[in-house]
């Protein structure tokens, strides 16, 4: 509340402890409870002796805590009182709530002199502008705006497109992902899947295949269709075209993987569009690249499970023949919303 | 000899069943390897007796790639 009247004078006014005339002394020492006290100048403070206040310099100097007369006092003298107008040695205890901003040097509140608080948490300010601390987070979450109005928040990263597992294949004669176990996710969670094989290679020349997989088990049954579009650098154009109807499985490559391991010799890429939304058959895209070292051989296509519009929980890769030499599988899911 | 798969990253065994496919897969895979090395090479003798029946008809080279595009 602002104060009505004149605003009172603050300041560090002190009375000094009676002092003692000693018969032909002029200098005395001044204190405020038994402590020497030293006045800022002559002028900040007052002398009464014998009932009469004193004219600074003439009557008196002072130096330090020391109070100096301009003749020696007498035995019958009084020094009445000595007032102090302000205290140069320090400037006490201010009151509660009186130091502003502009009584502190800019740089001077060190992280030292500022009130303790929770580990992990960060200082922002909110909506009224007053500081107010952000809880901490949990590991892996970062600090996101939540807009104009709240103060900002630790939230989980985004993820619209998630790594969900990577394995790796050595000499196994096929890799499944499925729902539900070792973190492998593949159900409505994410609106698509994405499987990325990286440096794949065979036990012998082979060809990539791929089936569904429903209530944990691959789908053998002959009802896939599937077309690629394919050729290479040293083949002729269209090498590894096919249409494909009511096959057994969908075939990823139209010609076969050589079982060396050149340049990288196999990496494909293939997308499962819901996979478990009912009522619509599943559909497969994919495109994929091989090199022998000295040509590459590229494939593309599209594929549709015919058999049914269950759900499907899991895909599986393997060689129409022999085993997978090595090569790692990536799945991934992306949301669109 | 026991084969295994990669299931979500752990190696298994194929249960019988599985197995049994493979096998089927396997098979099926060596026959469509064969009747794939057949058909190509009953589609080159075709290329090739077509071919020289064209050059016995009097055209060259030139005039057969343009005609067959090889």
């Amino acid at each position: 509340m602002a104060y009505i009247g004149k605003t009172p004078t603050v300041g560090n006014f002190q009375k000094c402890d009676a002092i003692s005339v000693v018969n032909g002394q002029a200098a005395y020492t001044l204190q405020v409870g038994s402590a020497n006290v030293s006045p800022e100048s002559v002028n900040h403070m007052l002398v009464s002796l014998n009932g009469v206040i004193q004219t600074p310099t003439t009557a008196y100097t002072v130096s330090g805590a020391t109070l100096t007369f301009d003749s020696n006092l007498a035995t019958g003298d009084v020094i009445d009182f000595v007032l102090l107008l302000g205290n140069v040695l320090d400037i006490g205890t201010p009151s509660d709530d009186t130091v502003a901003t502009a009584k502190i040097q800019d740089d001077a509140v060190t992280l030292a002199k500022m009130a303790s608080g929770t580990d992990g948490n960060i200082i922002s300010y909110d909506a009224s502008g007053n500081p107010v601390a952000i809880a901490t987070g949990s590991d892996g979450q970062v600090l996101t705006s939540t807009g104009a109005g709240s103060p900002p928040a630790f939230e989980a990263v985004s993820a619209d497109f998630v790594h969900i597992k990577t394995v790796t294949a050595s000499n196994v004669s096929a890799v499944d992902f499925v729902n539900g176990t070792s973190d492998v996710v593949f159900d409505a969670t994410y609106t698509s899947y994405q499987i990325v094989i990286n440096d794949l290679v065979p036990a012998s020349d082979a060809h990539v295949h791929m089936r569904i997989m429903q209530s944990g088990s691959a789908v053998t049954s002959s009802d896939y269709s599937f077309f690629t579009h394919g050729g290479g650098s040293d083949v002729s154009a269209g090498n590894g075209n096919s249409n494909a109807d009511n096959q057994a499985e969908f075939k990823l490559t139209g010609q076969a993987i050589y079982d060396v391991y050149a340049s990288g010799n196999y990496f494909g890429i293939i997308n499962c569009s819901k996979p478990t939304t009912t009522g619509h058959k599943k559909f497969m895209w994919q495109q994929s690249f091989a090199s022998d070292g000295d040509g590459v051989k590229g494939q593309s296509g599209a594929g549709q499970f015919d058999g049914n519009t269950s759900a499907i929980n899991g895909l599986s890769f393997y060689m129409d023949s022999g085993n997978i030499s090595s090569g790692n599988f990536s799945l991934y899911g992306r949301k669109t919303s | 000899m026991a084969r295994f798969k990669l299931l979500n990253g752990n190696t298994v065994q194929l249960t019988a069943e599985e197995e049994t496919q493979r096998d089927t897969d396997e098979a099926k895979a060596a026959s469509d390897k064969t009747a794939r090395i057949a058909a190509k090479s009953e589609a080159d003798a075709k290329k090739a007796s077509g071919k020289q029946k064209l050059k016995d008809l009097g055209l060259d080279d030139a005039e057969i790639k343009q005609l067959t595009g090889a």
